[in-house]
């Protein structure tokens, strides 16, 4: 080996030497507290929903779907975060189980999230007990079928029309709406239960453009 | 001309450069490895600059809270910018088996730290911590929450922990006005594969067997096994 190599295979050795510790020692850092950016609250408040949503509503569209029931409350005023109102619908689903696929996606301003679902899961569903979880969504379906020996399909105008109880235990197919907010309730979850109203195996991910 | 020194095949391998370099790094890494398996580094895990993958069983946790914010990075060419992701954060937690993995490029070589943390038992969430952040760009796996579970909360409004007088801390997430959130009261996450780009764990309250490693090539964390049973009260 010559001296020239050798020089240069002690200044490698050190390179690598020093960016190795340098890496374990960002990975071992000491305790820091998570940031508490501390802004002030909301000035607006919450109406129509228990919480402000984000003014980005969600695409959520669901392949194959089952529910014990839905209500239709039209003409609700909701509040977005931004201060803006708009005036939708509240649906209210008791035991709404995925059968198949569900993809929930925003797209915002600088990112889009997506929740995607691809077999069964549940967004509401219910406990071991057989008890019922109720799921609320804020916003409008744009389409959804159901199966009576065929499928019917753009039935959300009669949902929206007739508005009380429906069941959907048969299912529901190719749901598809713009969701500003939902809201899933299980009022005897207790630490140690694994019975979740909301079960998503699947993906999420946030991507910038 | 010809020179009298034979002519050597590339790519063979130069075993007294390698043990030159791995040897030191191996030895910082298992210094500080059971420092901090012995108590002394035991405080806090934090990983952040740049993606790390990680993976685990399960994990479990009560006041979730989840927002889209703005993450710093350093672009590839050196220059500052950030990527959105989804930072998750939890006040009490407990986890199945830990395991992160993030690769280095050095002098052309691609070398990877592998850092475990747990024991090999699917049935025990042997990892408590505290005021867990996650920022994710993407993970797959279960994803269990239950309680009251609310999606699409702005996000600046989501509450995770709460201050030395009991009240929320606001805004714990740091999270702009108007972006995606999710609260739930519990959150269960199973079989979780997925890269942060930042991880904070600064209430490691127990670390049992922490193994530290540096292996040469892209070594990909093994795949969660499946949790057996339920978690204990984090």
């Amino acid at each position: 080996m010559t001296a020239g190599a050798g020089v240069r295979g002690r200044r490698k050795t050190v390179a690598v030497v020093a960016a190795l510790l340098l890496a374990v020692a960002t990975a071992l850092l000491s305790g820091r507290p998570s940031s508490a950016a501390g802004r002030p609250p909301a000035a607006v408040e919450p109406l129509g929903v228990p919480f402000l949503p984000s003014p980005y509503p969600l695409r959520v569209s669901i392949d194959s779907m089952v529910a014990v029931s839905l209500t239709v409350e039209k003409n609700v005023t909701v509040r977005l975060s931004d201060g803006t109102t708009v005036v939708t619908n509240k649906y209210t689903f008791t035991k709404l189980k995925i059968r198949s696929h569900m993809n929930v996606t925003q797209r915002a301003d600088g990112h889009t999230l997506v929740i995607d679902v691809p077999d069964e899961g549940s967004l509401g569903g219910y406990d071991s007990a057989g008890r019922p979880e109720t799921t609320m969504m804020w916003g409008k379906i744009n389409r959804v079928c159901v199966r009576v020996i065929f499928q019917i399909c753009e039935v959300q105008g009669l949902l929206d029309f007739f508005g009380s109880l429906i069941p959907l235990t048969a299912g529901a197919e190719e749901f598809q709406g713009d969701i500003y907010a939902i809201r899933t309730v299980d009022d005897h979850a207790e630490l140690n239960s694994t019975d979740n109203p909301v079960h998503l195996p699947g993906t999420i991910t946030v991507t910038t453009p | 001309m010809s020179s009298s020194a034979p002519l050597r095949p590339e790519g063979r391998t130069h075993w007294r450069r390698a043990l030159a370099v791995a040897v030191p790094a191996l030895l910082a890494a298992g210094g500080l490895g059971s420092a901090m398996a012995g108590g002394a580094l035991a405080v806090g895990l934090s990983v952040q600059d740049r993606p790390v993958d990680f993976t685990t069983s399960s994990l479990y946790g009560t006041q979730y809270g989840a927002a889209v914010v703005d993450q710093a990075v350093v672009r590839p060419d050196g220059t500052a910018g950030s990527v959105r992701v989804l930072r998750m954060g939890f006040a009490d937690g407990v986890l199945n088996g830990l395991c992160l993995s993030q690769r280095q490029q050095i002098a052309g070589a691609t070398y990877t730290l592998l850092l475990t943390l747990g024991d090999d038992n699917p049935g025990s969430w042997e990892i408590r911590t505290r005021n867990t952040v996650l920022d994710l760009r993407n993970a797959t796996g279960e994803l269990d929450m239950d309680g009251i579970v609310d999606l699409n909360v702005n996000g600046a409004d989501v509450r995770t922990v709460k201050d030395a007088s009991g009240a929320y801390v606001p805004n714990p997430l740091g999270a702009p006005q108007h972006r995606f959130g999710i609260q739930a009261r519990y959150a269960k996450f199973d079989r979780i594969t997925g890269t942060a780009q930042d991880f904070q764990i600064p209430g490691l309250l127990t670390t049992p067997r922490l193994k530290l490693s540096v292996k040469p090539g892209a070594v990909a964390c093994p795949a969660p096994a499946a949790p057996v049973g339920t978690p204990g009260t984090p």
